[in-house]
């Protein structure tokens, strides 16, 4: 049986509630079969009284325990689940060259989860429905020891990828990820004429949607369900250690300590983009050099256009979490040793990543990342009358709505739960340690300790650029006569922007209970064992988090919009030549517009 | 998608319609804004002024009101109920410690860090670009270095009315 006739009859099962609808003998069409989702729902009940030592439940994430992968020596290592990525490198090592045209390029694009609909006439719709809920119950007298819950995440426990030693490490979960790496040397030696050009052309699409409808167009994310994880901890119940992960990168214990790897990447519900050229030549003598990396990032970006109807450009539900422990007015608490909550954040507890050596380090959760990086180590420069150009090109779009209706228009985040975004609620349960994380870096123990990095990353629910053009970073430099030297980032980050235009009814651009965390510790909860840390759109290093780290761009960032841009020449002497470095920077986080026909309504609503 | 507006939102009016819808901008943000000390009414720059448009206004705000059009059909119920500065809700029970909006290091957190760019960033947006020259020797060239960068965050931009 192909895995698509399995998820077909899955889905009728689910359909009828019998086996009836599979057992006709009419094939499903391509239409139907597109249709299927098998990987959308994950429902899970403990009702036994009966203990469970160790359960793992894992919807649409990537999770290593124990010793996996540990001292894997790797080109490119990728653990994905359902994601889009590319992974390209070109490496050239050469001698002494004259007039030689030596081009490098990598041109990627990944699309994950994402729909394009056009109707002549008629409603036009381009969805993902109820692509990423997860529940989980543990119900009365339920004993946990160990429950590990990630929804649409990444988690690394014990020495999983430890010692790691390669080019790229990836992890993804929920993800479109592209890399693409250009390596050029000359050995030192000096190269005359000719050009060199290494490029990355990069596009990561995740869960984007475009709806054109000549009525009605529907361009959405949306989770019936009204949230994306639930955890439900009964009265009575006893865990001792619980993970839940929602859209998040976790990494705990020794995972991914002492890797040395030219990437090291974690992403969950992100769109990423990493572009690095690396050339180190000698003398240059009448050479064109071009270092480009051009780079989109979209994570759930919605375009809906009606010529004639209402446009929706929407992300429903799709960043809320809820945790139960115990209920009143039972009469017997649940006891929860230690629970880490973790919604759209990244967390990083204990060693991990702790001495970790890389060009990059990123962990990113519910965000659009782009990370550019072009190096030349050059000696003397001579008669490179056209230019030595550096450039990166950046664009990262995260949770934006672009909405253009012939009616009414909506371009909107909205969570729509009674309870929306984070919450936790203790209500009869003695906590020990408990971490409630929402649209938050966390980094606790000695994480990243001693790390050694060109870029550190840690983005939760942003947008984030950062672009670096290095020349003779590794180096004194030699003397620069009679050439043109150019470097320029252009880096556009945008968080949570809605544009919604109405031609003849109502503009609404909202961001609506997208920025909540609410934890309920009732009077009839003891919290008195441990501690508990709430954090929302924050970033919070406790311990020692990121002693003695070395790099030249670290970024912690959660709930916003950045961007980096570096541009750093070292050189001897200028002689009858022009130096141009540029930055031009547009950050734009938690904003809206709306232009109404009638009414316009642009909202940050809490 | 930003250069979706048609011409239907043009600039129309004189000078002395435009002091008069400020006019009307200003009355409606004092009239709106809640008289706390935390809220403070924003002054229209030359900047904001010079988008008004004759059918509306361009309301610039690090808060949650709107403003439409002056037209005596103003219905803000639906925005202002719930409506809390800054722009974020947490709610915390007893004996729990929260932040929002903001960046803790305890302990040993980033000692003696090494880094060239540190920044932590919560609910922000920052446009940060840096340009390093280093000349050991001469200089007889050029060298032009520049950084443009526009930050914005929590703002609303409404057009709103009817022709």
């Amino acid at each position: 049986m192909t895995l698509r006739k399995a998820l077909a009859l899955a889905i009728g099962i689910t359909i009828t509630g019998t086996g009836a609808a599979f057992a006709g003998s009419t094939p499903l069409s391509d239409i139907e079969l597109d249709r299927v989702s098998a990987q959308g729902i994950q429902t899970i009940r403990n009702e036994s009284l009966n203990p469970v030592n160790d359960q793992n439940n894992n919807l649409d994430s990537v999770q290593l325990n124990d010793f996996a992968q540990e001292s894997s020596t790797v080109e490119g290592l990728v653990n994905s689940a359902v994601s889009a990525v590319n992974a390209s490198a070109n490496l050239l090592y050469g001698d002494e060259t004259t007039s030689s045209a030596v081009t490098q390029e990598n041109t990627n694009t990944a699309e994950n989860h994402v729909n394009d609909a056009f109707a002549v006439d008629n409603d036009a719709y381009a969805q993902n429905i109820n692509k990423q809920t997860q529940a989980v119950t543990n119900s009365q007298g339920s004993s946990i020891d160990d429950q590990e819950n990630n929804n649409n995440s990444v988690q690394l426990n014990d020495d999983a990828q430890r010692f790691s030693e390669g080019v790229s490490l990836i992890n993804s979960a929920f993800s479109a990820v592209n890399f693409g790496l250009n390596v050029y040397s000359s050995d030192s030696e000096s190269i005359t004429g000719g050009s060199v050009t290494q490029t990355n052309t990069q596009n990561a699409f995740n869960m984007n949607n475009t709806a054109d409808g000549f009525e009605d167009a529907y361009a959405q994310n949306f989770e019936q369900s009204i949230f994306t994880q639930q955890i439900s901890n009964a009265q009575s119940s006893i865990v001792t250690y619980q993970d839940n992960n929602n859209n998040s990168v976790q990494v705990n214990d020794q995972a991914q300590q002492n890797a040395v790897v030219d990437s090291l990447v974690n992403t969950a519900k992100s769109a990423v983009n990493i572009g690095a050229n690396l050339a180190t030549v000698g003398d240059v003598t009448g050479t064109d050099i071009y270092q480009t990396n051009t780079a989109v990032a979209e994570n759930h970006v919605n375009d809906a256009f009606a010529s004639d109807g209402n446009a929706y450009a929407e992300n429903l539900n799709k960043q809320t979490q809820h945790v139960f422990n115990g209920t009143s007015p039972d009469t017997v608490a649940a006891s929860i040793e230690d629970q880490e909550n973790n919604n759209n954040s990244v967390q990083l507890n204990d060693y991990a990543q702790q001495n970790a050596s890389a060009v990059l380090v990123e962990n990113s959760a519910g965000s659009a990342v782009n990370a550019g990086l072009n190096v030349l180590n050059a000696g003397d420069i001579t008669n490179s009358q056209n230019t030595i150009s550096q450039t990166n090109d950046q664009t990262a779009e995260n949770y934006n709505n672009y909405a253009d209706g012939g009616t009414d228009a909506h371009a909107r985040n909205w969570e729509t739960a009674t309870f929306p975004g984070q919450f936790i609620s203790n209500d009869l349960a003695v906590i020990g340690d408990q971490d409630n994380n929402n649209n938050s870096v966390q980094l606790n123990d000695y994480a990243q300790q001693n790390v050694t990095a060109d870029k550190v990353v840690n983005s939760a629910n942003s947008a984030v650029n950062v672009g670096q053009n290095l020349l003779n970073w590794d180096t004194t430099g030699g003397d620069i006569t009679n050439s043109v030297v150019h470097q320029e980032n252009t880096q556009t980050a945008k968080n949570h922007y809605n544009d919604a235009f109405a031609f003849d009814g109502e503009a609404t651009a909202k961001n609506k209970f997208k920025q909540t965390q609410i934890v309920n510790n009732f009077f009839t909860t003891d919290l008195s064992q441990g501690t508990q840390d709430n954090n929302m759109n924050s970033v919070q290093l406790n311990d020692n988090a990121q002693q003695y780290a070395s790099a030249v761009v670290l970024i912690n960032s959660a709930g916003s919009a950045v961007n980096a841009g570096l541009n750093v020449i070292r050189v001897g002497s200028i002689g009858t030549s022009c130096i141009t470095q540029t930055n031009t920077n547009t950050a734009v986080n938690f904003s809206n517009r709306a232009n109404g026909g009638t009414f316009a309504y642009a909202i940050n609503r809490n | 998608m930003e250069g979706a507006y048609g011409p239907l939102h043009l600039t129309k009016g004189g000078e002395m319609k435009r002091v008069a819808i400020s006019f009307w901008a200003l009355l409606a943000l004092w009239l709106m804004a809640p008289q706390t000390s935390d809220a403070e009414i924003h002054r229209l720059s030359d900047e904001y002024l010079d988008s008004v448009h004759a059918q509306g206004l361009v309301v610039y705000l690090d808060y949650n009101i709107f403003v439409p059009n002056i037209d005596g059909t103003i219905d803000l119920n639906q925005v202002l109920s719930g409506a809390i500065l800054p722009g974020a809700t947490q709610t915390l029970g007893d004996g729990a410690n929260g932040i929002q909006n903001g960046v803790q290091l305890n302990g040993n957190a980033q000692s003696n860090l090494n880094s060239l760019v540190n920044l932590n960033a919560a609910n922000s947006a920052i446009p940060f670009g840096i340009n390093i020259t280093v000349i050991n020797g001469d200089n007889t060239g050029t060298v032009n270095q520049s950084n443009t960068s526009t930050a914005i965050l929590n703002s609303l931009l409404v057009w709103g009315g009817t022709l």
